[in-house]
């Protein structure tokens, strides 16, 4: 009886950070998506690609339950996303050309 | 007794394996970096620019398997990133071109000197991804050619919708200058400043409301109606007595015969002023000319031009009822703006 508490706590736990991975995961998707329809692809291929390959990597650890693992990965796949959209869209500043 | 020894045994060389699969690996991933940065430093973010993400993101990723003890998965990982290392190293040699260029010996003089080196300069040319005669280190878009529109071609980039009206130049008419797209992409002009825009102002030079398609509405007179021969009055022109002075009541008549004349500013007028029988002939001419005379400067007062208007005075000559009654003098004490002109 005593150990009910223990579990039922371990439980929330473990759905918290199962939510925590998905929302990330959501996030990354669409700062992905937000940045592939600024034309990141092309124009900033290099945090394009990093953005990408990072999700992917995110999804794999979510699969295999390495909730901690997936957030991490997701949210840099977010920022790399992020820098890659603002690239393209030249919101990002530019490199003193010498 | 043994079996725990040898249990024990066997632990120790299974870890001892295992950090050393763990360093094997950690060095592998060491040598990786050392060469994506040789390759980062060739000019991979230019030429290999996925390759090298994809060797950084790999490292990484086998990196953080090492620390969560998952050496096999750091084994894939490091596969990849080392096959993708290698290709963004092998992308970027060509990354920047070197050209040697030798220069011709300088002739020798007798005696003959002690021969010089020869002179080796080295020129990098600059690299043009997307071949549009734009070098890459100043091509603010190296991947996608500049589309030569005579719109800031100078900054590399393609601009398919130059004025930024949202209707690319290859549909915009006026791709220079914005407009919305019902005028074809052409900014809305309207010489008139009605609030109409040209293309849907019939009268694009003559202010006037959008709802008369921004031509001026024909003003309404109360007091005067504009015929083909003459600027007929409902009233008559009022004087003093005896005397050529206009009197205050006529001023909102003259106003609006003044109104009609600059409504219709080709409009030219004589003023023919006219009187019953009563009196000398004479007299009657000279005050019925006075009296158009007194119109005429009116009107000048009211803003038009002294050309446009001529004046005559009848005295009673020009009866347009009899002098019999006095119904009959007064409509022939007159005042009559004849049209000489309208166009």
């Amino acid at each position: 009886m005593r150990s009910i508490p223990v579990l039922l706590a371990v439980a929330l736990l473990a759905a918290c950070a199962t939510i925590d991975a998905s929302r990330s995961l959501v996030s990354a998707e669409v700062a992905l998506e937000g940045a592939r329809a600024a034309g990141a692809e092309k124009q900033a291929p290099y945090e394009y690609t990093s953005a990408d390959l990072y999700l992917r990597q995110a999804r794999e650890e979510n699969g295999h339950g390495r909730y901690g693992a997936a957030v991490e990965h997701a949210q840099q796949a977010t920022r790399l996303a992020d820098e890659a959209k603002a690239k393209a869209t030249g919101t990002a500043p530019r490199p003193e050309v010498k | 007794m043994r079996r725990p020894v040898l249990a024990l045994a066997g632990l120790v060389a299974l870890a001892g394996a295992g950090c050393a699969t763990g360093g094997r690996l950690r060095a592998q991933a060491d040598s990786l970096s050392a060469e994506t940065d040789k390759a980062r430093k060739a000019g991979a973010l230019r030429c290999a620019p996925r390759e090298l993400a994809a060797a950084d993101a790999n490292i990484d990723f086998a990196l953080r398997e090492l620390d969560a003890g998952d050496a096999s998965r750091a084994q894939e990982h490091l596969a990849l990133a080392e096959s993708a290392a290698h290709k963004a190293v092998e992308l970027s040699q060509d990354c920047v071109q070197r050209v040697v260029v030798r220069q011709p010996t300088p002739v020798p003089l007798p005696p003959p000197p002690v021969p010089k080196p020869r002179p080796v300069i080295i020129k990098s040319t600059p690299v043009d991804t997307d071949g549009d005669g734009i070098p890459d280190d100043i091509d603010r878009c190296p991947l996608d050619p500049e589309d030569k529109d005579g719109f800031q071609d100078e900054d590399g980039c393609p601009d398919p919708d130059n004025d930024g009206d949202g209707i690319v130049d290859a549909m915009d008419a006026c791709p220079n200058n914005p407009g919305p797209l019902e005028n074809r992409g052409c900014p809305v002009l309207d010489r008139d400043h009605d609030g109409v825009p040209d293309w849907l102002d019939k009268c694009p030079d003559v202010p006037g409301p959008r709802e008369n398609d921004g031509c001026p509405v024909p003003k309404k007179y109360s007091l005067v109606e504009v015929t083909k021969k003459k600027i007929e009055i409902r009233q008559q022109v009022r004087f003093a007595t005896g005397k050529f002075t206009v009197l205050k009541a006529s001023y909102g008549l003259l106003d609006q015969v003044a109104q009609a004349l600059k409504d219709n500013p080709k409009m030219r007028i004589r003023i023919e002023g006219n009187t019953d029988n009563v009196g000398s002939e004479k007299m009657n001419l000279i005050l019925s000319r006075k009296r158009a005379d007194a119109v005429k400067g009116y009107l000048i007062k009211k803003g038009i031009d002294l050309k446009r208007l001529e004046t005559a005075g009848y005295g009673p000559t020009q009866p347009i009822a009899s002098n019999k009654t006095e119904l009959g003098r007064s409509r022939n004490r007159r005042t009559d703006f004849v049209i000489l002109s309208n166009e």
